[in-house]
């Protein structure tokens, strides 16, 4: 028998359809994830010029569009990091259900915006 | 037609999901100890200068662990990324195309990582 279920959903429909806690914190992982993939070459760019000379290291620090990059790549981490806890505590079987799961995307959401805006401070000022 | 070769996806880092799965959560503990180690050193240091971050960052454990950490990415990277491109790429044309792409960048990611840590970042 032929299923009319719909396969291959465009991933605009499919966030449309689920906007769940639980939805967005998973989507925002992975979002975060490929942020952190195409940041890595400017980080190590970064790390090579810091440690080249004073005058290098200063002139990273002194320029306020290298740390505004520097801090979406922390701000990236920092919410991938939150992620990985829930996913590995749910790896281990802990907030699994339906119910549970929604509260820990939920307190995981509310730790990272907090990060987030706390490495802004830091970072920039 | 059956895939009978016992390697599901021949872009995958190991060929086998259980053994990719493990590969991304082993790697994901060493990431995570590695942003705490370099967050704390900012964070307890308060303003840090040329010498310090120097002194700090290619000390013989800091080496070690930025390299451990550098490898851990290229195997994160690679499940994780892997796993975004069959997800959302349905062309498998352009799939093959953007996951050696991927390929490509992990490696150089990780060959440069190396050569920062053991080459004392020539320029």
């Amino acid at each position: 028998m032929k299923s009319n279920r719909p396969i291959n959903l465009p991933l605009s429909q499919v966030i449309s359809v689920n906007s769940s806690p639980t939805a967005r914190a998973s989507i925002l992982h992975r979002i975060s994830g490929i942020i952190l993939f195409i940041l890595i070459p400017v980080m190590l760019w970064l790390l090579q010029t810091s440690i080249y000379s004073p005058q290098h290291f200063d002139a990273i620090f002194d320029n306020m569009v290298l740390r505004f990059i520097a801090w979406i790549f922390v701000a990236a981490t920092a919410y991938h990091f939150v992620m990985g806890i829930k996913h590995l505590f749910a790896d281990m079987g802990f907030n699994e259900e339906l119910q549970s799961g929604r509260t820990a995307s939920i307190v995981s959401l509310v730790i990272a915006a907090i990060l987030i805006v706390l490495s802004f401070i830091w970072v920039m000022f | 037609m059956r895939n009978d070769s016992g390697i599901k996806s021949a872009t995958g880092l190991t060929g086998s999901g259980s053994r990719d799965w493990i590969m991304q959560r082993i790697s994901a503990v060493v990431l995570a100890v590695y942003a705490v180690v370099m967050v704390s050193f900012f964070l307890f240091n308060g303003h840090i200068g040329y010498e310090q971050w120097v002194m700090f960052i290619m000390s013989m454990p800091m080496r070690l662990l930025s390299l451990l950490a550098i490898v851990a990415l290229a195997v994160h990277a690679w499940v994780g990324m892997w796993t975004v491109f069959t997800d959302y790429v349905k062309s498998t044309g352009l799939r093959i195309v953007l996951q050696a792409a991927m390929i490509i960048a992990i490696l150089v990611y990780l060959f440069w990582g190396v050569m920062i840590f053991w080459g004392r970042g020539i320029m």
